[in-house]
């Protein structure tokens, strides 16, 4: 007897160390790959707002938030500043119609629409191709100039008579930047909808038999039964979906930059991610801490917005299980 | 009331045959927007030269193949460009399956005080994201000797994907214990157990998402081109024969490289097409 408790006495700590090396050999890699690409790389990143290169002593000095204050006074100066924020703030009216598009096809496709199939395979396909093809194709097919490449659609587009001239920008005046961006975003929706359409008709999927079943025994019509049955029961779905167009502002660029890379006018297409593109492999230290104000600064109202569109969306969410 | 009642069921049903059809039509239209430019880029990519490709879009004037030749036999061979995007497309969804499966089954499997904290940890990247990062990792890399080499870019993927994760993390909860506790009793370690008796039972699943890992670094535009300029992948060839268009570079030649860099993808949807469809539930702006 005493033997025994001896022997569980000790390869008890044995095996408990043996089982506590194999996590930690588990989550080793991990955790420091965390801790290099995502707390230091991120510290780094937002503390180097609050310092300025200082040429002479080649080091950088702590200059709490002037770096802050001086964007927003070359702002005040010359408003063209702010284009590359209001731009990077586009990609939530595109995310928005993206899902309202989504709605309407994953919704005809829980109704079993002819072809429902064969749609979902064809819907599907963009995720399926690289974005700079995507963007390629889109860009060609809207290409207009005499003599050389003529797109089908700008073809369309002037048999229609709009007069439409393709993509260059001759003079940087408001109403063609916007004629372009609402260019950009049609190519948005039109090359995300897939992905978004699976989610939601996923999501809809869920939705009970029984509910329906009673809506139509009442008569209720088409889109009375989208937003009084479908749209509440999807809300979960829908919020995650709109805290993830929040979080896509800091990373809307390759769509403009790929469509309009050559258009000439390129500070009204910029989005900050964009910027940051573009200030990747030219950037100097004494750039980064503008780099690192400008990201801070959108970081800062996209925290904000996520907060408060997941405050809404919760409150929005009626409180069923299925 | 019940006449009543029967009126208003059978008004609804037709309203919903009639919006039925406008969006069938609408369907239509939409997916022959979606085919018709790969259909054109296509047929053009079999044209001779620019001036055939802007004069008969749609028709088959002339065939020949030379735009296909060029690109296996020219100077900016496309076999380069595929080798490296091959390195990438098969290493970096390996490596970043095989780390979030150890996550997975680190916080998944086991009981302990700091699991909450871990847990927490490997979902972070999801919520929060920093804006301006990049160009400090650039620098970072350069200073630490790594830019411009494929290893740099396998190593930025040793980390957790959060979804891959959490999908991982519920496999392994869900799992029940006896299996590897009965592994364990018959004098298999801790590693044996993980890959021989819980990793297989995961496998449909690391395949799905080994696939969608796979079609993402195919496709990738811009991690390569900022963190890998000498090693050109299909993706950023592609961009680099379009941005020289008039120099040289013709439209069917180009249209002759995407339909290469299409077609492997193509294969793959329609082998895994429902697995991909399942496993894509993410969501966001195509990019």
């Amino acid at each position: 007897m005493k033997a025994a408790t001896f022997n569980l006495k000790f390869k008890k700590p044995n095996k408990v160390m043996r089982r506590n090396l194999f996590i930690v050999s588990l989550l080793v890699v991990p955790i420091i790959h965390f801790l290099v690409f995502w707390v230091y790389l991120n510290a780094k990143t937002i503390s180097l707002a609050f310092f300025e290169w200082d040429f002479w002593e080649n080091t950088y000095k702590f200059v709490g938030l002037d770096n802050i204050k001086e964007q927003f006074r070359v702002a005040a100066e010359r408003p063209e500043e702010w284009n590359k924020y209001l731009n990077a703030f586009r990609a939530i009216p595109i995310n928005v119609a993206c899902l309202c598009m989504a709605i309407v096809v994953g919704y005809a496709f829980s109704k079993h629409i002819w072809g429902e199939r064969v749609f979902r395979i064809i819907f599907y396909l963009p995720s399926m191709i690289s974005i700079v093809i995507l963007t390629l194709c889109y860009r060609y097919m809207f290409t207009y100039s005499p003599g050389q490449l003529q797109g089908p659609a700008a073809e369309l587009l002037r048999m229609l008579g709009s007069g439409y001239n393709g993509w260059e920008v001759t003079s940087p005046d408001h109403a063609v930047t916007e004629r372009l961006w609402f260019l950009v975003s049609v190519f948005c929706v039109w090359a995300s909808a897939g992905i978004n359409i699976i989610l939601v008709s996923s999501a809809m999927s869920r939705i009970p038999e029984e509910v329906k079943e009673s809506a139509k025994l009442d008569g209720v019509g088409f889109w009375r039964e989208l937003f009084t049955i479908d749209i509440p029961l999807i809300m979960p779905t829908i919020g995650v979906f709109l805290v993830n167009s929040m979080m896509a502002v800091t990373a809307f660029y390759l769509q403009p930059m790929l469509i309009l890379d050559n258009t000439g006018s390129k500070s009204a297409f910029q989005t900050v991610g964009w910027y940051m593109f573009t200030k990747t492999t030219s950037a100097q230290n004494g750039d980064m801490p503008t780099i690192s104000t400008v990201g801070l600064i959108l970081t800062v109202i996209v925290s904000t917005l996520v907060i408060v569109v997941k405050k809404i969306t919760d409150k929005l969410t009626p409180d069923v299980d299925f | 009331m019940p006449v009543m009642k029967i009126e208003k069921r059978k008004r609804a049903k037709r309203e919903n045959r009639v919006i039925m059809s406008v969006l069938f039509v609408l369907f239509c239209i939409y997916a022959a927007t979606l085919l018709l430019p790969l259909i054109w880029m296509v047929i053009n990519s079999f044209k001779p030269d620019n001036n055939e490709f802007f004069y008969n879009q749609w028709r088959f004037t002339s065939f020949s193949l030379n735009n296909y030749k060029l690109l296996f036999t020219g100077e900016n061979s496309i076999m380069v460009m595929l080798a490296n995007t091959l390195i990438l497309a098969l290493s970096i969804p390996t490596v970043s399956a095989f780390f979030s499966l150890c996550a997975g089954h680190a916080v998944g499997s086991f009981d302990y005080k700091l699991k909450g904290v871990v847990y927490f940890i490997f979902l972070m990247p999801m919520f929060v994201s920093v804006s301006g990062t990049t160009p400090y990792l650039y620098k970072m890399l350069n200073d630490i000797g790594l830019y411009d080499t494929h290893i740099s870019l396998i190593i930025m993927s040793c980390g957790v994907s959060g979804f891959g994760f959490l999908m991982y993390y519920a496999i392994f909860k869900n799992i029940s214990r006896t299996y590897s506790e009965a592994a364990m009793v018959d004098g298999a370690g801790y590693w044996r157990t993980f890959l021989q008796i819980l990793v297989p039972q995961a496998k449909n699943i690391i395949a799905a998402q080994w696939v969608m890992g796979f079609i993402g670094v195919w496709n990738d535009f811009a991690t390569p081109y900022l963190f890998l300029p000498s090693y050109p992948t299909l993706g950023v060839g592609v961009k680099n024969i379009a941005d020289k268009i008039d120099l040289g570079h013709s439209y069917p030649e180009l249209f002759a490289n995407i339909t290469l860099m299409l077609i492997p993808m193509l294969v793959l949807f329609f082998i895994f097409q429902k697995k991909i469809m399942e496993v894509s539930l993410g969501g966001g702006i195509k990019g």
